[in-house]
């Protein structure tokens, strides 16, 4: 079922920032307590996963700017629809001033397929080359994610070709389709999110008319 | 140090990372592990080695023979350093 549509929803209501440790509960219930559903589709392996003492600890370092040695303060931004915290993205495989590989979770199906997604990669993405002065950024999305393949669509990347992820948390290796970004063609990408942006908010259906006034209520 | 406990680690993390020759001076992070990766590493370890393990200690000593040392000297109780721990926790 499509999400319901959020009345008055404008690009400025949906942002990034920093992960804070008030995001940490968000992400452990995503993790560890949503529907199985979303995960079996993407291949995800519950089982897999770190404990979640482990998970938290280290969401609390990231909180605290920076996970890994290797990459220099921190790779996680929140998502954020009117100040709450509904999703994140994520960067690994970072290598500074060179390239990093780019992830999204949205935790709740109600906040899927309202274009939040669209805004938030743009906003995350312009975050991400600066922290880490990057060249570029790459998406292995996988296959079945179509969702995540359309953003990319209306934003303007342009599939690169076909690969495969595999990680630990994946049940199998996953075919992807392989997606890149250099930081030059933001500013092309943030017109194209615009764009997209207006057409969407032209086909939502009209809001509907106030109630009628009834006499006696 | 005893190298029952080098071993696990780097069998762990060689198991993560796809690199079947890790080597002791090998470091996590540069072979392409992640946080996510450290965490899933660091469980696997609680299990197989009975304890309970702090990721920051993986981050403070991210190649293997420098973990496998902090280990034995910071979690592991004496008794267990020895090669009797190859097989503790592993029965799950």
């Amino acid at each position: 079922m499509p999400a319901r549509p959020i009345d008055g929803l404008t690009i400025d209501d949906i942002d990034v920032g920093d992960f804070a440790v008030s995001d940490i509960a968000g992400v452990l219930d995503y993790w560890y307590r949503s529907p199985p559903d979303n995960f079996l589709a993407l291949g995800l392996c519950r089982e897999a996963l770190p404990s979640e003492s482990c998970m938290r600890e280290m969401l609390e370092m990231a909180a605290e700017g920076g996970v890994s040695p290797a990459v220099p303060g921190s790779a996680i931004l929140t998502i954020r629809l009117r100040g709450e915290a509904i999703g994140v993205h994520e960067l690994t495989h970072v290598a500074a001033r060179s390239s990093g590989m780019m992830h999204a979770h949205i935790w709740n199906r109600s906040h899927r397929g309202l274009g939040i997604g669209l805004v938030s990669y743009v906003k995350a993405m312009q975050k991400f080359f600066e922290r880490f002065d990057l060249k570029q950024i790459v998406f292995e999305t996988p296959e079945a994610n179509i969702g995540a393949r359309q953003i990319k669509a209306r934003l303007g990347i342009a599939p690169q070709g076909r690969g495969s992820i595999k990680l630990p948390i994946l049940s199998r290796p996953l075919p992807t389709i392989s997606y890149r970004v250099l930081c030059s063609e933001i500013p092309i990408i943030e017109r194209n999110m615009r764009a997209a942006w207006q057409q969407r908010q032209a086909k939502l259906p009209a809001a509907a008319p106030p109630e009628a006034w009834a006499p006696g209520e | 140090m005893a190298p029952e406990v080098e071993q696990i680690v780097r069998e762990v993390f060689a198991d993560l990372l796809g690199k079947p020759d890790l080597a002791a001076t090998d470091d996590f992070f540069v072979l392409g592990g992640t946080s996510l990766s450290a965490a899933i590493a660091v469980t696997r370890l609680e299990k197989q080695l009975g304890a309970t393990i702090s990721l920051r200690l993986l981050m403070e000593n991210p190649r293997a023979g420098d973990f496998a040392a902090a280990l034995s000297r910071k979690v592991l109780p004496p008794e267990a350093r020895g090669h009797e721990i190859s097989h503790a926790g592993a029965t799950d």
